[in-house]
């Protein structure tokens, strides 16, 4: 007979709260998972879809402006990955991601996997065995970019998290996904 | 339209599938998530079912045995911590994990709050801030043991998966989750 337990507390679940109460709405429970995973976000969409495919949108090095380099915990001007996809299955697009990446922090095997083998970032660090802390930063709604207005061919409002990942007690990837608001509901 | 891209591969939806085959199931998407997912299952659960609670069923140290000291990549006779909870929701049990931990090799500061065992792993990776990363080491179906009998009341299939948690190149713990087949067959929403 069990007597007694600790209750767990979840501080994504708080904060996935906070956004349903903010725009009355009610995420999916696919949503509030996508939201709250720690690893890559294409395995649960394997899950659901089957196996998914990755799209490169863009990709190239860039002076890291004040923005990023907060982010990044790095010096302005220092470079930068940008790199931005798209997850999709059969054509239909599901997540967008958008990712910085500080190069002074990589290796050179993992700048070519991201240059050349076009795998997802979650893939990448389980690829190079990459010890890491994952924190999950923000959860929000808002409104399309151009390009994902493009993208998902709508003008409606996107869920998105923002998350980074650690090694060597630095930032090595910042993450921001999104998808429209009435995806995974089913 | 996206027209082209790479195909993400992953083994463990292959796994999934072939144990789909073989016993000639389906498993429902919340029974996938819950096996192929990296991080914390009780995220999982608790985002599912609404608050979830640990329970520490038994806890103790030990020399590792041969089979302990191979699986866990330690000397034989080193001394393991064994530590067994169940996770509550819902006013019943949800998922049995049986963990072997190898101390010495965990921080110092974190011994207390493991040995306890009232913290699951993944709290406790992000409050000590530990760099590692989890290797799904396989999922399979299996009959309960006694254990698992007295626990679930049920005497049907088990899907289990073992998985490890690697720091500094080591392996600081192997767990065993466990469920009976027929829960999470309902279709997530």
């Amino acid at each position: 007979m069990i007597q007694e337990g600790t209750i767990i507390e979840n501080e994504i679940r708080e904060k996935i709260t906070q956004v349903e109460q903010e725009h009355n709405i009610k995420l999916s429970t696919t949503q509030k998972i996508m939201l709250c995973i720690r690893g890559p976000i294409t395995t649960i969409l394997d899950v659901l879809y089957g196996e998914v495919n990755l799209f490169m949108l863009d990709q190239h090095f860039e002076k890291s402006d004040e923005r990023i380099a907060d982010l990044l915990k790095i010096s302005e001007g220092d470079q930068i990955d940008y790199r931005e996809v798209i997850v999709h299955k059969n054509g239909r697009p599901l997540v967008y991601a958008l990712s910085y990446i500080p190069t002074s922090r990589i290796t050179d095997k993992i700048m070519k996997d991201l240059k050349e083998e076009r795998l997802t970032t979650g893939k990448i660090i389980d690829k190079n065995y990459i010890e890491t802390t994952r924190v999950i930063k923000k959860i929000y709604i808002e409104k399309p970019t151009p390009t994902q207005v493009e993208l998902f061919k709508t003008q409606e409002d996107m869920l998105t998290r923002e998350y980074i990942m650690f090694h060597d007690k630095k930032v090595v990837i910042w993450t921001k996904e999104s998808y429209p608001l009435s995806y995974f509901k089913v | 339209m996206v027209s082209k891209g790479n195909l993400v591969k992953n083994k463990l939806h292959d796994r999934i599938k072939q144990i789909e085959a073989e016993q000639g199931i389906k498993f429902s998407n919340t029974q996938k998530v819950l096996l192929t997912i990296e991080g914390s299952i009780t995220a999982i659960l608790d985002v599912l079912y609404g608050t979830v609670s640990i329970f520490l069923l038994r806890r103790h140290f030990e020399p590792a045995d041969s089979e302990t000291a191979a699986f866990l990549d330690v000397e034989e006779g080193e001394e393991i911590h064994y530590r067994e909870v169940l996770i509550h929701g819902r006013g019943k049990p949800m998922i049995y994990a049986l963990s072997y931990i190898a101390l010495n090799r965990c921080k110092e500061e974190a011994h207390d709050d493991l040995v306890n065992g009232e913290i699951p792993i993944g709290k406790l990776l992000k409050k000590y801030e530990v760099e590692s990363r989890r290797e799904i080491r396989d999922i399979y179906i299996e009959k309960p043991n006694a254990t698992l009998r007295e626990l679930f009341k049920t005497d049907e299939d088990f899907v289990s998966r073992d998985y490890v948690i690697i720091q500094n190149k080591q392996i600081i713990m192997r767990t065993k989750e466990s469920f009976p087949i027929s829960y999470f067959t309902e279709e997530m929403v």
